[in-house]
């Protein structure tokens, strides 16, 4: 089981207590990903839609190397490892 | 003695106007960078602002403030879809008390929510969500929104909604069932086929002192019903325009609208940023912008960013999508440009606080 940080965007702080990131036990990024659901469930309706997407417009970045936009990826996870909520920017 | 309160929610955050009657003191943006698109002052004992934060990255929820927007509280109990009900929650459009102090939200996708605990947790009035004609409703160009409640003051079972581009419903049994109240109203081409649905409701209001008697701002005119929305006539006369969208009730038989050229051109007619006023119900309208700017305003008001004071029947307050906002205290014989100038101003709601 890993310790990693998962960071969000100003914007998003509020939703884990005013601060700029979290720190999950995970050995896997979909393990993560449902930490993140169980743990922070005002981050979670941010991230993903209503059918447990994560949101058109969010993407997740693992290191700073975009994940796409799936959510239930099988990348191994090790400690210190950081992962990014980021909005996907689309033209200008 | 009490003080004025403005909320403005804008496309990038909340600002605040307090009147002491000498002047304003403004305060904000406050949660900056979210689109406020609903901002309201409920309770009595411990108010408490409310405000719908929407991003269309990140979604729509509810945050809440105890200390008059100094700190905000994400709701964890905001609005949200049960699992397979197959609705998506893109933005807060309204919200609303009771005067029972019940709290009510319209959202898109087209639903109503209600909160009996000042806005901690909402469920959805599913009676509505489910209406038999639900398989006929069309978005309009904001979406399939829910964007007017208006609950009779004297009996809250009675409660009337508009959704865009359907048409406005009521309940007389607080909600457990809603009757489509179109008739009068015409049809948008949405390309739906529904009997009665395509009316595009811009904006609903129910006059003062006549739990009867609403008036509407619809996107194919200006109509009033007597007999508590069961039929519509159109209510026209001295309007340089019948397109539009906020429509506000001030006092028996007074109202405000903001007319715009038209739907494709949606600014003021010629620029001339005006608002109409009618004192006898509707049967004719009269120009009431004394004070408001002579030079070009090629902007609109949006149907949400026009309130009255609660305490005063002469007191109007709008903002534009320019950002300016405006006031009137003497029922629109004159008006003042408030010390602001902000973002797009989608929500103005007008309280009354303790000096």
């Amino acid at each position: 089981m890993a310790r990693v940080t998962l960071a969000v965007p100003g914007l998003l702080r509020d939703s884990i207590g005013g601060r700029a990131s979290v720190t999950l036990e995970a050995a896997t990024v979909a393990e993560a990903l449902a930490r993140l659901r169980s743990e922070h469930p005002l981050l979670t309706v941010h991230v993903f839609d209503e059918d447990g997407d994560v949101r058109e417009h969010v993407f997740l970045a693992l290191n700073g190397r975009s994940l796409g936009r799936s959510a239930a990826v099988d990348a191994p996870l090790a400690d210190g490892d950081r992962l990014d909520v980021v909005q996907a920017v689309s033209g200008g | 003695m009490s003080e004025l309160l403005l909320l403005i929610g804008t496309e990038k955050g909340a600002f605040t106007a307090r009147h002491d009657g000498t002047g304003w003191r403004t305060t904000g943006p406050h949660l900056p960078g979210w689109e406020v698109s609903a901002l309201t002052l409920v309770g009595d004992g411990r108010p408490r602002l409310l405000a719908g934060t929407t991003h269309y990255v990140y979604g729509a929820t509810i945050r809440a403030s105890e200390d008059m927007g100094a700190t905000w509280r994400e709701l964890g109990g905001s609005p949200r879809f049960a699992d397979g009900r197959g609705f998506k929650l893109k933005r807060v459009w309204t919200i609303d008390e009771a005067p029972s102090g019940v709290l009510y939200t319209g959202v898109d996708e087209a639903a109503l929510f209600r909160s009996a605990d000042a806005g901690e947790t909402w469920s959805e009035v599913a009676s509505l969500s489910d209406h038999p004609t639900r398989p006929h409703w069309s978005p309009g160009n904001g979406g399939l929104c829910l964007h007017t409640v208006v609950v009779d003051p004297h009996d809250e079972r009675r409660m009337w909604v508009a959704i865009s581009a359907v048409g406005a419903f009521r309940t007389d049994d607080g909600g457990e069932t809603w009757e489509l109240k179109t008739r009068g109203l015409p049809p948008v081409p949405t390309g739906g086929d529904g009997d009665g649905i395509d009316r595009c409701v811009h904006r609903m209001a129910l006059d003062p002192r006549s739990r009867d008697t609403l008036y509407m701002q619809c996107h194919g005119g200006v109509f009033r019903s007597d007999d508590a929305a069961d039929s519509w006539y159109p209510v026209e006369t001295g309007l340089p325009s019948n397109f539009g969208f906020p429509i506000v009730a001030t006092g028996p038989g007074e109202a405000f609208v903001a007319p715009l050229d038209s739907d494709e051109r949606r600014f003021m007619p010629a620029g001339r940023l005006r608002v109409y006023r009618t004192r006898d119900g509707g049967a004719s309208w009269q120009d009431a912008s004394r004070g408001l700017p002579e030079e070009p305003q090629f902007v609109n008001v949006l149907r949400g960013a026009m309130a009255k004071d609660p305490a005063d029947p002469g007191g109007v307050f709008f903002g534009t999508t320019m950002g300016q906002v405006y006031g009137t205290r003497d029922g629109g014989e004159s008006w003042e440009q408030l010390p602001l100038q902000l973002p797009r101003v989608l929500s103005v709601t007008a309280h009354r606080v303790g000096a």
